[in-house]
């Protein structure tokens, strides 16, 4: 065989080699997450996020999230809450409020989970960040 | 596909070209860590002759013209370093800024992202050096090929907008230098020099890869020469989705530089530079943000006029940097650094070697904010620069320079600066080295008149004066370098709250003490290894200030007859990153590993070598941050391919 042709093949095995190694990156076995609203029928949530993750949706009652790839580990579960009652009894325009999960959820490699947020399990949040400052 | 179509192109071409046996410094494959000039030291410490031969000079030998490069470093006495670009192009790091912090302990970049570093909150760019800098890097000056690269607002280099295929060598100068570079040089610089073929001929360089996070980069380079005209051109595309939600983009850089010689001496160089990004800030991760996107476009163009004979060398720059930033919120600038830059550089006698120069510079823009229409008056500001400095060898192992430079601004009036230092090579392999630089930066139009959050009017140019002493050894196998600094800055421009009740003032004074080491082991048989450190005491200014940091690296290459396979690991250790001053805040070190295989073949006959390579970035998949919130990815991979002809 000649030179050329024993070089090229030896390239493209390695270039096999490593395109393999390269589809198995760890991005591809990221954790899957869904979110559900439980709260209540009078109460809407927007904007879930999750450890990298945010879903630019708003939730009705036991609506859940398209699945999302999150980076694995630990965050409580962020969203926007509406109560359609309170703002039955107020005028103007409808305040949605910063709340969080009070239980950390877990999310690992090659895994499917999905969080419910609960009437039990919010609270507000307060780790919002400020205004962008350029 | 595209890859496949230039393999076949270049594999058509026939001989005649010298991929396979690389007749330029910088087309070397599988550096070693070197500098350029060949001269073996920790990436490599600073080693240049005091007294440089003329820029491009060329000495006709036998009818051969053999060009004799100039040194990048313009003062043997400074603490700097020397990387050469194979070091940067074949960097398991995502971006330069992140290849040349790899290289050197003493710079932090705090990044490890496949993505673009970006703009505004959220950036990953900036850049550190001796306890100055920082997001935004307007601090550390970046020279792009003799002209100063920052944007006319915010005061920064873009941190992606460089091309590692077209740059030749890297110079860290650390302590800054304003006496020679001018404004922002407060507590560095990195100065850039682009690549050229110094002998007739046609050199190509492409490059491909694709890996995690559906990322996909093409960078590639054509440098040529033939008779009186030379080309040196660049491109490089990135897009990927990035490893969260808001952490994709995309980008593309193009630069071309055509220079036409009159005769040996006389040269015209025409540089132009043009980048697009499109990214996002993606937020902490607990509240990620999809919609923070910016759009950047930037030109930067010069002119060069070179003239040089025997040791005299004139240079004339006129340059240009415009851009347009439009961000999500509304926000819309235009801007510009515009000046003009003539310096000379003669030897007097056997010993004294004087360099000299004249720089007229102006910053300005517009800002609105599309939303509102709220257009912010913003002033422009010129500065007119005089600065000289003269190079002393007295004895052949004992090098003194001194330098000063005048500025007259049009708001802050006079500001004098000075700079001073000695190398005494005692031993053959051996030096000390000591040296004080008076520097400023002067405000940016961000910080004069933005109110985003806040402006004053009324600030002062921030001014330092670095000082530092060290010693070396170097030899053909084993080079160290040790230093001790201290940064001494006043009127630094720091903001303090948050909206509506922020505020930005120069602070009183901060003093800055730490020590660097470098050790490198050349090629030891197939290995090299080296090891950087730096240990500082930033004392209440510990946001986003580390406490030290260590970055190492282990090469293994072996070549036998047209192929050579080359292995490589490093990574980096930050110890004591805080989010807040008074040690506050604290965030876990980091420590990350990335990996690197390679395997090239060289088809010498027909001048074509073809390189398939594969980066393994945070193989230990640690979780780690930077920044409070903003995790950098886990493992990820990068597969390419590269060919050169």
């Amino acid at each position: 065989m000649p030179p050329v042709a024993r070089g090229i093949r030896t390239a493209l095995a390695i270039g096999l080699v490593l395109g393999v190694v390269s589809a198995s990156g760890c991005d591809m076995v990221y954790p899957q997450v869904v979110v559900t609203n439980e709260i209540s029928a009078h109460v809407l949530i927007r904007d879930p996020s999750f450890n990298g993750c945010v879903w630019n949706v708003t939730l009705a009652y036991g609506d859940v999230t398209a699945p999302d790839r999150c980076l694995p580990g630990t965050d409580h579960v962020h969203f926007q809450k509406l109560d359609l009652d309170q703002e039955a009894s107020a005028a103007g325009t409808p305040v949605w409020f910063n709340y969080q999960t009070i239980s950390v959820k877990s999310a690992g490699y090659g895994s499917f989970h999905t969080f419910e947020v609960t009437s039990d399990d919010l609270e507000q949040d307060f780790s919002v960040p400020g205004p962008y400052g350029h | 596909m595209t890859l496949g179509i230039i393999a076949s192109i270049l594999l058509a071409a026939g001989p005649g070209s010298q991929a396979g046996a690389p007749t330029d410094a910088a087309s070397a494959p599988l550096a070693p860590r070197d500098t350029a000039d060949g001269t073996s030291s920790p990436a490599a410490k600073e080693t240049s002759d005091s007294t440089p031969p003329p820029a491009n000079a060329e000495v006709l030998l036998d009818e051969i013209v053999v060009p004799v490069e100039r040194p990048i470093s313009k003062d043997a006495t400074e603490d700097s370093t020397e990387i050469a670009g194979d070091r940067l192009r074949e960097s398991t790091r995502t971006s330069t800024f992140q290849a040349v912090a790899q290289e050197d302990a003493g710079v932090y970049v705090p990044a490890g992202t496949v993505a673009l570093h970006g703009v505004s909150n959220g950036a990953t760019g900036g850049i550190r050096i001796r306890g100055l800098g920082g997001s935004p890097n307007t601090q550390v000056l970046v020279i792009e090929d003799g002209v100063p690269d920052y944007q006319g607002i915010f005061g920064h280099p873009i941190a992606d907008s460089y091309i590692p295929t077209l740059i030749d060598q890297v110079l860290i100068v650390k302590g800054g230098d304003s006496t020679l570079y001018g404004t922002n040089a407060l507590a560095g610089a990195l100065v850039i020099r682009s690549r050229w073929r110094t002998s007739d001929g046609l050199e190509l360089l492409a490059d491909s890869a694709a890996g995690s996070y559906s990322t996909l980069r093409e960078q590639g380079a054509l440098l040529a020469r033939s008779g009186r005209w030379d080309l040196a051109g660049g491109v490089l595309f990135l897009d990927t989705e990035g490893h969260r939600d808001g952490a994709g983009g995309s980008e593309a850089i193009g630069m071309g530089a055509v220079r036409y010689r009159f005769n040996l001496e006389l040269s015209l160089t025409i540089w132009n530079k043009v980048a697009h990004l499109e990214g996002n800030d993606p937020g902490p991760v607990t509240h990620p943000t999809t919609d923070h996107w910016y759009d950047v476009w930037r030109d930067t163009a010069s002119l060069q006029l070179s003239f040089s004979r025997g040791a005299t060398r004139v240079a004339v720059t006129p340059y240009l940097n415009t851009g347009v930033h439009h961000l999500y919120d509304g926000f819309h600038s235009n801007d510009y650094v515009g000046g003009i830059i003539a310096e000379g550089e003669t030897r007097l006698t056997s010993s004294l070697h004087l360099l000299g120069g004249l720089a007229l510079e102006g910053v300005g823009g517009r800002v609105e904010n599309q939303i509102t229409g709220e257009t912010p008056e913003v002033r422009s500001t010129w500065n007119y620069s005089v600065y000289g400095q003269a190079t002393w060898q007295p004895l052949s192992q004992l090098t003194v320079v001194a330098g000063a430079r005048e500025i007259a601004s049009s708001t802050y009036g006079w500001i004098p600066l000075y700079k001073a230092g000695a190398r005494w090579d005692f031993l053959p392999s051996a030096y000390v080295r000591a040296g004080v630089t008076k520097n400023f930066r002067q405000p940016t139009i961000r910080e004069l008149y933005l109110p985003y959050p806040t402006a004053n009017p009324d600030l002062k140019p921030e001014r330092a004066l670095n000082a530092d002493v060290g010693v070396g050894f170097e030899s053909r196998h084993l080079s160290v370098d040790v230093s001790g600094y201290r940064t001494e800055a006043s009127q630094l421009i720091k903001y303090f709250g948050v909206f509506p009740a922020a505020e930005v003032v120069n602070i009183d004074r901060l003093v800055i003490w730490g020590t660097e080491a470098t050790l490198s082991v050349n090629a030891l048989g197939p290995f090299s290894a080296y090891a950087s450190g730096d240990w500082q005491d930033v004392g209440r200014f510990t946001r986003q200030n580390p406490d030290g940091r260590v970055t190492f690296g282990l090469d293994a290459t072996h070549a036998e007859g047209e192929d050579l396979v080359g292995i490589s690991a490093d990574g980096e250790w930050t110890h004591g990153l805080f989010m807040s001053d008074y040690g506050r805040d604290r965030i876990p070190d980091v420590f990350v590993v990335n990996m690197a295989a390679r395997y090239r073949h060289s088809f010498t006959s027909r001048g074509l070598a073809i390189e398939p390579y594969l980066l393994a970035r945070n193989v230990f998949d640690r979780q780690y941050a930077y920044v409070a919130g903003y995790i950098m990815p886990g493992f990820n991979v990068l597969l390419g391919l590269r060919l050169e002809v």
